[in-house]
C-alpha cells in the first residue's frame, strides 16, 4: 500500500509532464493529487495505533552486497506528515489555478513523491537519497516560478541544505559501520548503535543533528529560509513550510534520538538552548518586518524552536507535543503562506506599509489572514494550543519555572501578529488597498479547508495525539532507554 | 422549576456557539443578519439557566459531568461542566445581561447594515465562551474560554476596524490581556505537574504535599495575574479605557457581563485554594483596594462618558477583589464566615446590573446626540430625555452606594469585612475603599449633571430624541433590578453564596443592623458628600476652571495624562521593543547571514580555484562527497 502511494504520484508527474493540452493537464494533476490523499486518508483510519513498531511494512533487498534494501513502514509519527504532504499538494493544485505549466505540476508530485519517500523510508540509505531528491524540484520551482532574487534564493537554499546534509551522510555511514550491523536498516542499526561508546554518539550524533537543524532550520543556521520563502512561489512556500522543515525534526526523532541516547543525552542542553533562542530570536525579528511573508518565514523558525525545545527534553509528553506541533504547523503556516500569496495576487504587494485598510475592500482576505494569525499565535480552539501547552508543560516538568522564558513568546506572537493585522488589514483604507481584489474562489477555498481542519484538530486533537503518543512510546522511548514516563 | 435534569447545562453555552456558527455561515439570509438568531438563542440559555441555576443553588455537592478530551504523555484533560452556587450565580448574571443587550442591539445597531451578521456572530461566540467559562470544570477548559472571550473581545472592541483608534485599542486589549494569561498559564503548568490535575473537583479536595507548600501559594498568585488582566486591575487595567472604541453594546456586554467579570470569578473559583496561601488574599485584597482608588480619581477628571464609565468599572472590580481578599483571608484564620467573599460576589451581581444599565443608558444618550460622548457637548439633556436620564440617575445612585440602592449594600458589606479583616494590609485597603466612596459618588454625578442638567452645550443641529421601544425596555428592567438587587440579594441569595457557615440574618435585622452601623453611616454621608460637591460643581455653574485650580494645575493635568502609564507602556512596546527587533533584525542580516555568505563566497573562491584542476559544479559537490567518506572512513578507523 506504500508503495503505492509513492508511485501514484511518481508515475502522475511524468504522465502530467507528457500531457499537451492544458485543461486535461489541470484534471490529470489534480486527479494524482488527490490520489495520495485518499491513499493517505484511508491509511488514517487503517492505522492501528495501539501496535508497536511499524505498520504496512514492505522490504525488498535492493542492493545485498552492502545492506540496503527497499523498505518502508508507518507509525503515529510519521502518518500525520505522510498526510500532511499529500493533502498539501492536494490544496496547491486547487489553489494554482492562475497561469502554471505543466512542469510546475510535475515538479510538485516529484517534490511529493520524494518527502513521502523521506517520511517512509526504513532504511537509511533509501531516507537519504529520498532527502537528497527533494532539493531538486524544490529548488527548480524556486528558480523557475520565483519572485525578483530567486537565483540567489535558490541556490542558497540548495547549497546551504546540501551541505548539511552531506556530513549528515557522514553520521549515516558511521552508523552503518559503527552500529555493528553494516547494514542501513533503521531497525537493524537500533538493535546495536545505542550500545556504542558514548564518544562516537556524541560525534555522529553532531553530525546527523547538523544535517537536521539547518533544514528546520534553527538559529543561527536559518537564513537560507527568509530567503527561500519570499522568493518562492506560494505553493512552494506552502510545501516547504509546511512540509520540509518537518524533515529535519523528524529525522531527529526517528534516525538521531532512539539510535544514539547517548549522544542524544549530550545534546539535550544544547538543543534546548538552541530552541528557546530560536523561539524568541524568531519572534523578535518578525516584530521589525516589513513584508507579510517574510514575517510568516520568521514565525516559522520561532514555532519550529518549539519544535526542538519539545524534542530537546527527551520525554514522552515533549516529544509527542513537539509531532503535535509539527502537524499543526503544517497545517497552519501553508494556510498564511496561501493568504499572503492571494494578497500578493490581489493587491499587487506584501508590503506592511502599504496595505492599510486592506479588510475594507478584501474582507475574504481579512478573515483568513485573522484566522491563521490567531491560529500562529497559539489560540486554543485551534491546532497549536494542544501543540504548545504540551511542549511547555514538558518543558516545566524538565526545567521548572525557566519555563517562563519560552513561555514569553505568546505575549511576543500575539505582539507581532496582530500588530501586522493592525497595520495591514486595519486602519484607514490605503491607495494600494483601495485598489485591490478579493481572494478568488480557488483561492479561498482551499484555504477555507485548511481553517475547517486547524479547528477540528484544535477542538478535536485526541485522536492524532493518541496515536502519536503510542508511537513514541512504542518506537521512540524505548531507544532512549526511557518508560512511560510523561 | 425542578424538572431540569443537570445534563441540560452543557445546552447553556452551545446554545450560543452553535448560533455563532450559523450565524457566520448563513447569517447574510437571516432575519435583522442574524439578530433574531443570537436573542433566540441567548433567550433559550437564559430559560435554561434560570431554573438550572435556581436548583444548582440548593445543591449540597456541586454537579460534575465530564468526559476526556486529549493526553499529553500520561497525563489525562478533560472538558466538562461543574455546576455549584458560585456557577449558578454567574450563570443568571452572563445571561440575563447579555439577553438585554442583544435585544437593545437590533434597535442600536440597526444601521449598520451587512456588518450585523459578524456583529452578532461574534456577540454570540462571546456570550457562549463567557457561559462555558462559567461552567468549565477544570482549569483548562476555563483557560480555553478564556482565551476565546479575549478573542471576542479583540474583535468586538475592533469592530469598526478601518478606525485606527479602534484597531489600536483592539490589540492593546488583546496584548495586555494575554501578559496575564502568560502567568496563568505558567499556573495551569505548576499545578498540572506539581498537583496531577487541573479539575476543580479534584484540586479541592487536594491534600497539599508538604515538601513544597509554597507552590500552591505561587501557582494561585500565578492565577490571580491572570484575573488582574481580564478584570483590569492595576497595572493591567490600561486596555479597558481604550476599549470604549469598541460599539457600546459591546462595552456594555465587556464591562458588566462577561470579559471584566471573568478574572472575578477565577478568583473566587480558587477560593478553596486560595485560602491555603493567606498571603495572597491579602495581595488581592490591598491590589483591589488600591485600584479602586487608583481609577477612581481618573475618572473625576475624563470628559469622555463612556470613558468615565470605564474607570469607573474598574475602580468597582477593585471593590469586588478586596472584598475577596478579606472574605478569604477571614475564612483562611478563623472558623467564621468569611463576609466579603460574599459581599465580593453579591457587588459583581449588582455591578451587572447597574453597569449595564449605564452603558445602555450611555448607548440611548450617543443615540440622541449623534454618536458624540463628549460631556463638554452635552448638558440639559434632562426635559428631552426623560426616560433616559432616569435610568441614569438610578444607576449613578446605585454606582454611588447611596442607600438604599444596589451598590449600597454590597459594597457596605465589602468594607465592613475589610475593616474587620484584622491585618494591617485588610486595613489600609480598607482605607483606600472607604476613601473611594467619595470619588465614586462625585464622578458618577459629575457625570450625571454634565450630561442632563446645567445648561446646553449641543453641537450644531444636535436635536435629542429619546431611544425607540427596543432600546427603553431593557433600560426599564435593568432599572428595576439596580434599584433592587442589592437588598435582595444580601438578605436572600446571600445564603447560598457563602465561604464557610452563612451568618445569616432576616431581613429586619439585616436593615437595623445595617443602618446602626456608624461606618455605614459615615461612608453613606461621603457618597452624599460627593453628590452635594458634583451638584455644587456642574449643576449650580462653578466652571470647570474653579475645579481645575482647586485640585492645583499639576494634579490635575496628572489626571488628564492617566499618571502617564499609558504611555509609559506605549514606549515600552513600541519604542524599546519594536527597537530591540529592528536592531536584531539588522544584526540577523548583517552578521549571522553575512557570516554564511561569506563562507559560501570564500567555497566559491575556492571551487574556482579547483575548477583549474576539475571541471564543473557537479565536481565541487562530489569533492564534498569525498571528503566526507574520508572524515567516516576516519571515524570508523578510530572507534571501530
Amino acid at each position: 500500500m506504500l508503495s503505492w502511494l509513492l508511485l501514484v504520484p511518481l508515475v502522475g508527474s511524468l504522465i502530467v509532464w507528457a500531457v499537451r493540452d492544458e485543461r486535461t493537464m489541470r484534471l490529470v494533476a489534480l486527479a494524482f493529487a488527490f490520489g495520495p490523499f485518499a491513499l493517505a486518508t484511508a491509511l488514517a483510519f487503517l492505522l492501528d495505533p495501539g501496535r508497536a513498531g511499524y505498520q504496512f511494512l514492505e522490504q525488498q533487498t535492493w542492493i545485498p552486497a552492502i545492506g540496503i534494501s527497499y523498505k518502508v513502514g508507518l507509525d503515529g509519527i510519521s502518518l500525520p506528515m505522510v498526510w500532511l504532504t499529500t493533502l498539501l499538494t492536494f490544496l496547491v493544485f486547487l489553489y494554482s489555478r492562475d497561469s502554471r505549466t505543466r512542469s510546475y505540476f510535475a515538479l510538485f508530485l516529484l517534490l511529493e513523491f520524494a518527502l513521502l519517500g523521506v517520511f517512509v523510508a526504513l532504511d537509511l540509505f533509501l531516507f537519504y537519497v529520498f532527502w537528497e531528491l527533494v532539493l531538486v524540484p524544490m529548488y527548480l520551482l524556486i528558480h523557475g516560478w520565483g519572485g525578483p532574487r530567486r537565483a540567489y534564493a535558490a541556490i542558497k537554499f540548495f547549497v546551504y541544505t546540501f551541505s548539511a546534509s552531506v556530513i549528515m551522510l557522514v553520521g549515516i555511514m558511521a552508523l552503518y559501520f559503527g552500529a555493528g550491523a553494516h547494514s542501513f536498516d533503521l531497525e537493524r542499526i537500533a538493535a546495536g548503535a545505542p550500545q556504542t561508546s558514548q564518544l562516537f554518539q556524541v560525534l555522529v550524533f553532531a553530525a546527523l543533528f547538523l544535517g537536521f537543524v539547518v533544514k528546520m532550520p534553527q538559529v543561527p543556521f536559518h537564513t537560507w529560509l527568509p530567503d527561500a520563502h519570499v522568493e518562492a512561489p506560494t505553493g512552494g512556500s506552502a510545501l516547504l513550510a509546511g512540509v520540509l522543515l518537518k524533515m529535519g525534526s523528524y529525522g531527529l526523532i526517528r534516525v538521531a534520538l532512539p539510535l544514539l541516547p547517548e549522544g542524544a543525552r549530550f545534546f539535550g542542553p544544547i538543543m534546548l538552548v538552541m530552541g528557546i533562542l530560536s523561539i524568541l530570536y524568531g519572534a523578535l525579528v518578525c516584530l521589525a518586518q516589513q513584508d507579510l511573508k517574510r514575517l510568516v518565514a520568521y514565525s516559522s523558525i520561532s514555532h519550529m524552536g518549539v519544535v526542538l525545545l519539545g524534542i530537546a527534553l527527551l520525554s514522552q509528553a515533549g516529544l509527542a507535543s513537539a509531532i503535535f506541533m509539527m502537524f499543526a504547523h503544517g497545517l497552519i503556516s501553508p494556510l498564511l503562506f496561501m493568504a499572503t500569496g492571494a494578497i500578493q495576487h490581489g493587491a499587487g504587494t506584501r508590503e506592511i506599509a502599504q496595505l492599510g485598510g486592506l479588510a475594507l475592500r478584501a474582507p475574504q482576505a481579512g478573515f483568513i489572514l485573522t484566522a491563521g494569525a490567531l491560529a500562529s499565535l497559539g489560540l486554543p480552539g485551534m491546532a497549536q494550543f494542544p501543540a504548545e501547552f504540551g511542549v511547555f508543560l514538558a518543558a516545566y516538568l524538565g526545567v521548572g519555572l525557566w519555563v517562563l522564558v519560552p513561555i514569553l513568546t505568546i505575549v511576543l506572537t500575539a505582539g507581532y501578529y496582530l500588530w501586522a493585522l493592525e497595520r495591514s488589514i486595519f486602519g484607514k483604507l490605503s491607495p494600494i488597498a483601495e485598489q485591490a481584489q478579493d481572494v478568488r474562489a480557488y483561492e479561498f477555498w482551499p484555504m477555507i479547508a485548511l481553517v475547517a481542519l486547524i479547528i477540528l484538530f484544535g477542538l478535536w486533537p485526541g485522536p492524532w495525539l493518541g496515536a502519536i503518543n503510542a508511537a513514541v512510546l512504542n518506537n521512540v522511548l524505548p531507544g532512549l532507554g526511557l518508560g512511560g514516563t510523561p | 422549576m425542578s424538572s431540569v435534569p443537570f445534563e441540560l447545562a452543557w445546552l447553556i453555552p452551545l446554545l450560543p456557539l452553535g448560533a455563532a456558527l450559523l450565524i457566520a455561515l448563513f447569517g447574510r439570509w437571516l432575519a435583522e443578519r442574524g439578530g433574531w438568531l443570537a436573542v433566540a438563542a441567548g433567550g433559550l440559555s437564559l430559560s435554561l439557566a434560570v431554573p438550572i441555576a435556581w436548583n444548582g443553588l440548593q445543591l449540597r455537592e456541586p454537579f460534575t459531568s465530564s468526559f476526556g478530551w486529549f493526553a499529553i504523555g500520561q497525563l489525562q484533560l478533560r472538558l466538562g461542566i461543574y455546576l455549584d452556587q458560585l456557577t449558578a450565580l454567574l450563570l443568571i448574571v452572563v445571561s440575563l445581561v447579555s439577553f438585554l443587550v442583544l435585544i437593545y442591539s437590533i434597535a442600536y445597531m440597526h444601521r449598520e447594515g451587512p456588518r450585523l451578521r459578524r456583529y452578532y456572530a461574534e456577540m454570540s461566540l462571546f456570550l457562549g465562551s463567557m457561559l462555558g467559562l462559567v461552567l468549565a470544570d477544570n482549569y483548562l477548559m476555563l483557560y480555553l474560554f478564556w482565551e476565546l472571550v479575549g478573542l471576542c473581545s479583540y474583535l468586538l472592541i475592533g469592530f469598526w476596524y478601518e478606525r485606527p483608534a479602534a484597531a489600536a485599542a483592539a490589540i492593546k486589549a488583546f496584548l495586555v490581556t494575554r501578559l496575564g494569561d502568560l502567568f496563568f498559564l505558567v499556573g495551569l503548568l505548576l499545578f498540572l505537574i506539581d498537583f496531577k490535575t487541573l479539575s476543580f473537583a479534584e484540586l479541592f479536595s487536594l491534600q497539599v504535599s508538604p515538601q513544597r507548600p509554597w507552590l500552591l501559594g505561587l501557582g494561585t498568585l500565578f492565577f490571580f495575574a491572570g484575573a488582574m488582566g481580564k478584570s483590569a486591575q492595576f497595572p493591567l487595567h490600561l486596555w479597558l479605557p481604550d476599549a470604549m472604541e469598541g460599539p457600546t453594546t459591546v462595552s456594555a456586554l465587556i464591562h458588566a457581563a462577561t470579559m471584566v467579570n471573568a478574572g472575578v470569578y477565577l478568583v473566587a473559583r480558587t477560593m478553596p485554594l486560595l485560602i491555603r496561601a493567606p498571603v495572597d488574599l491579602l495581595v488581592i485584597a490591598l491590589l483591589g483596594g488600591f485600584t479602586a482608588l487608583f481609577a477612581a480619581t481618573l475618572a473625576t477628571v475624563n470628559t469622555d462618558m463612556k470613558r468615565v464609565l470605564a474607570y469607573s468599572t474598574i475602580s468597582q472590580l477593585g471593590y469586588m477583589f478586596l472584598g475577596l481578599g478579606a472574605g478569604g483571608f477571614a475564612q483562611a484564620l478563623t472558623t467564621q464566615e468569611g463576609a466579603g467573599y460574599a459581599a465580593g460576589l453579591l457587588h459583581l451581581l449588582n455591578h451587572a446590573f447597574f453597569k449595564a444599565l449605564l452603558f445602555l443608558g450611555a448607548g440611548a444618550v450617543m443615540h440622541a446626540m449623534s454618536d458624540s460622548t463628549d460631556l463638554r457637548r452635552m448638558g440639559a439633556l434632562w426635559p428631552k430625555l426623560k426616560l433616559t436620564g432616569t435610568a441614569m440617575l438610578i444607576g449613578a445612585l446605585a454606582n454611588a452606594g447611596i442607600p438604599p440602592m444596589s451598590g449600597f449594600w454590597s459594597k457596605d458589606e465589602i468594607l465592613a469585612a475589610a475593616f474587620s479583616g484584622g491585618h494591617p494590609a485588610l486595613l489600609t485597603a480598607w482605607l483606600l475603599g472607604f476613601a473611594t466612596v467619595f470619588l465614586t459618588s462625585f464622578y458618577m454625578f459629575r457625570l450625571w449633571f454634565l450630561a442632563f442638567a446645567g445648561r446646553p452645550r449641543w453641537p450644531e443641529g444636535a436635536r435629542p430624541h429619546e431611544a425607540p421601544p427596543l432600546m427603553a425596555w431593557p433600560l426599564v428592567i435593568l432599572s428595576l433590578f439596580a434599584l433592587s438587587s442589592g437588598f435582595l440579594s444580601s438578605a436572600g441569595l446571600r445564603r447560598y453564596i457563602s465561604l464557610g457557615e452563612p451568618h445569616l440574618m432576616p431581613a429586619r435585622e439585616l436593615l437595623a443592623q445595617t443602618f446602626a452601623n456608624p461606618w455605614t453611616i459615615l461612608s453613606s454621608g461621603l457618597a452624599l458628600a460627593g453628590l452635594a460637591i458634583a451638584y455644587l460643581l456642574y449643576h449650580r455653574g462653578l466652571d470647570l476652571a474653579r475645579y481645575r485650580t482647586a485640585l492645583g494645575g499639576s494634579v490635575y493635568r496628572l489626571l488628564l495624562e492617566r499618571y502617564y502609564l499609558d504611555r509609559a507602556a506605549i514606549t515600552l512596546a513600541r519604542r524599546v521593543t519594536v527597537g530591540f527587533a529592528r536592531l536584531l533584525d539588522r544584526f540577523d542580516q548583517a552578521v549571522v547571514d553575512g557570516l554564511i555568505n561569506g563562507i559560501g563566497r570564500a567555497s566559491v573562491g575556492l571551487g574556482q580555484r579547483l575548477r583549474r584542476t576539475v571541471t564543473g559544479s557537479i565536481n565541487d559537490y562530489a569533492s564534498w562527497i569525498l571528503a566526507g567518506v574520508a572524515l567516516f572512513l576516519l571515524i570508523y578507523v578510530i572507534w571501530r
